[in-house]
């Protein structure tokens, strides 16, 4: 009855989507109006430490290797940490606009972590491609939330930091356990699925 | 803007899913599990699109509008 490594992929890929719709709204509309609502301050903060916390469940029943368990679980941490740092500076227990940065920390422990527990070379299969591709979408991802947490204000920062959840979202949505890349997939990497 | 968000995430869901119907596990049921019913990609995309326009976005095209008003 667990599901598989993919469905997994697929739900987290809503989560990130969901959260990648919210900021670009807020980006939009700014902080002001974005927070006119209580409500709505805590929601992209409140999904990321969500997702954080939902990341626990996935190191303990995803657990291919130790490499695995250690990546997931500092993912876990690192989402944990950067949406609870949101949700502190939401709430004004936390007055230092340096937690932004927990942020760009979470892309880059992120984006390490996806990149070192992926054994395989780009094109061994789709799964590994996409563990390339995603590590290095969130380590050079990460100067979006970076240039942010400096330039609050700038449109481009935080259109750019909400784009990198939704494009991350696709990515993982591109993900299928056992599948070729480009046509291509590595004799050793199992019969391919549809 | 805003009102176009989550009309444009549901229809990228729906061409996904007419780019590749085989995802749409729905519409070949026999045979398939819970996850493969439950869990199917496009509809994902749809459904979050659905989440946004409707719960999220008119909130917050009325807050905009009120701030615009000077209310």
């Amino acid at each position: 009855m667990q599901p598989a490594a993919e469905f997994v992929h697929w739900m987290f890929a809503t989560g990130f989507l969901l959260l990648g719709l919210c900021l670009l709204a807020q980006a939009v509309v700014g902080d002001e109006v974005w927070r006119r609502r209580r409500w709505r301050a805590y929601l992209w903060p409140g999904l990321a430490f969500l997702m954080g916390v939902l990341m626990w469940p996935v190191m303990v029943l995803y657990t291919n290797s130790t490499i695995h368990m250690v990546a997931h679980g500092s993912w876990a941490q690192a989402m944990m940490l950067a949406g609870g740092a949101e949700l502190g500076l939401v709430r004004g227990k936390l007055k230092s606009s340096y937690w932004h940065l927990t942020m760009p920390l979470a892309f880059l422990v992120s984006g390490t972590a996806i990149l070192v527990h992926e054994q395989n070379g780009w094109l061994f299969a789709r799964a590994a491609f996409l563990h390339h591709l995603i590590g290095w979408l969130m380590i050079a991802g990460a100067i979006f939330p970076f240039a942010a947490a400096f330039r609050p204000r700038s449109a481009v920062w935080r259109s750019g930091f909400a784009l990198a959840f939704v494009v991350l979202g696709v990515l993982l949505y591109c993900d299928r356990d056992v599948a070729p890349i480009f046509g291509h997939i590595s004799a050793q990497a199992g019969t391919p699925h549809r | 803007m805003i009102g176009t968000l989550g009309p444009a995430t549901m229809l990228g869901g729906v061409v996904w899913a007419f780019l590749q119907p085989y995802r749409i596990t729905l519409l070949h049921p026999h045979g398939q599990g819970f996850w493969w019913l439950a869990i199917e990609a496009p509809i994902l995309v749809v459904l979050a699109g659905i989440a946004f326009a409707f719960l999220i976005a008119p909130g917050v095209i009325e807050d905009l509008e009120a701030e615009e008003d000077g209310r």
